[in-house]
């Protein structure tokens, strides 16, 4: 409904409220952003909306990153992930709360990897055709959108899709079309991993995964009939409650009703 | 056996053109939405199995070596790993599509692109679920 995936939501309720422990959380979660990148690429494919060689290159980066991440998770103590994923969310409400001038998009200049792109847009009633630019700082900061991703299980679309429409000129469609690809391919790793770290528990992730796409299909109906500004803040409001959650407990202090 | 001649140009031999890459989107498009529906539905087998034998859900998965013989069991947890980690390879069955469709066409760039990132994906975790379980 927002496109910030089930993972900023799920990782926190589970871990803080749930009593799950936060490296099952964020496994299940990792799955399940997978299982929901999938569902909502497909409609992003079948209108070509995906610049798949774009998607490739920056790929090596957050599949790098992510890996890096997942790494991480299996021996970084609770308390530091809790913190980490709590300061990743008030990130994500600054982030959210700028009102970002969409950048306009470079139709003309060199190309070396051929990434110049075009697809069709109902809102302006044609076709809008865009060459990546600085393509090769794009790609080492996505690592940081893959290290999120692997080591708090969540999306990374957050930080791709601002990344790709301000920093390399991609329209603000595509880029939201070529992150949600990239994310499933990005997570891959991180989920093999965390299953052969034991990380993965059926308990969590099952009902996770059927959670995430069932809500996403609800979500992606529900979502064109709410005020976009309404819905942001709302989310927010609740995004920092749970990182202050997470927050506090990283830090030892009790929270009414978390465990 | 008179040989037909090719009507890909030199320039389209280097790279795949938006046209074929759009048809290749279209075929990921198609391929995702199948993976999903047979992962969605062996994991909803699982769920049922599972809860029908013993009114809860595992705690562990089942590792990798032994899940085979899990399976021919009929155990439901292994159906539910199974379902788990299907799922969780959609993505790369979609990368060996593009590399196939991307080889065939003779688009060496895209290839080779996609074979990076398989190889990103696939060398570590693949290390550790062969000899860390």
């Amino acid at each position: 409904m927002v496109g910030l995936g089930g993972g900023v939501f799920m990782v926190p309720i589970f871990s803080a409220f749930l009593g799950v422990p936060i490296k099952t959380a964020i496994a299940a979660s990792g799955l399940a952003v997978i299982v929901g990148s999938m569902g909502s690429a497909t409609v992003y494919l079948q209108h070509r909306m995906v610049n798949l060689r774009l998607a490739l290159v920056l790929l090596i980066a957050t599949t790098l990153g992510a890996i890096g991440g997942a790494l991480l998770v299996a021996t970084a103590p609770a308390t530091i992930l809790r913190a980490a994923f709590a300061l990743a969310l008030y990130a994500m409400i600054v982030l959210m709360s700028l009102r970002r001038a969409s950048a306009q998009p470079v139709t003309t200049g060199p190309d070396r990897l051929g990434l110049r792109s075009s697809f069709y847009d109902p809102a302006v009633g044609g076709t809008v055709q865009y060459v990546p630019q600085l393509v090769g700082i794009g790609a080492l900061s996505s690592t940081v959108a893959g290290f999120m991703s692997g080591l708090l299980g969540i999306g990374g679309g957050v930080v791709q899709v601002p990344l790709m429409n301000v920093l390399m000129r991609v329209p603000v469609k595509a880029a939201a079309a070529t992150s949600t690809y990239m994310i499933g391919v990005t997570v891959v790793g991180s989920a093999l991993l965390y299953y052969a770290n034991d990380l993965l528990v059926p308990r969590v992730a099952v009902p996770a995964v059927l959670g995430v796409f069932l809500g996403a299909q609800v979500g992606s109906h529900l979502g064109r009939h709410v005020h976009g500004s309404w819905l942001r803040r709302i989310l927010m409001l609740i995004l920092f409650y749970l990182a202050t959650t997470l927050l506090l407990q990283a830090l030892g202090i009790p929270v009414p009703g978390a465990r | 056996m008179p040989r037909t001649e090719s009507t890909v140009t030199p320039a389209e031999q280097i790279d795949c053109g938006e046209a074929h890459l759009g048809q290749l989107s279209q075929l990921l498009a198609r391929l995702y939405r199948l993976w999903l529906g047979l992962a969605l539905a062996l994991l909803t087998l699982g769920l049922v199995l599972d809860l029908f034998e013993d009114s809860k859900l595992e705690q562990a998965t089942v590792p990798l070596t032994d899940l085979p013989t899990a399976l021919m069991d009929g155990q439901p947890v292994a159906l539910e790993t199974a379902a788990l980690l299907f799922a969780a390879l959609g993505p790369v069955v979609g990368l060996l599509v593009m590399f196939s469709a991307c080889a065939r066409h003779g688009d060496r760039r895209t290839t080779a692109l996609v074979g990076v990132v398989l190889l990103v994906v696939a060398a570590l975790p693949i290390a550790r679920l062969v000899g860390g379980r």
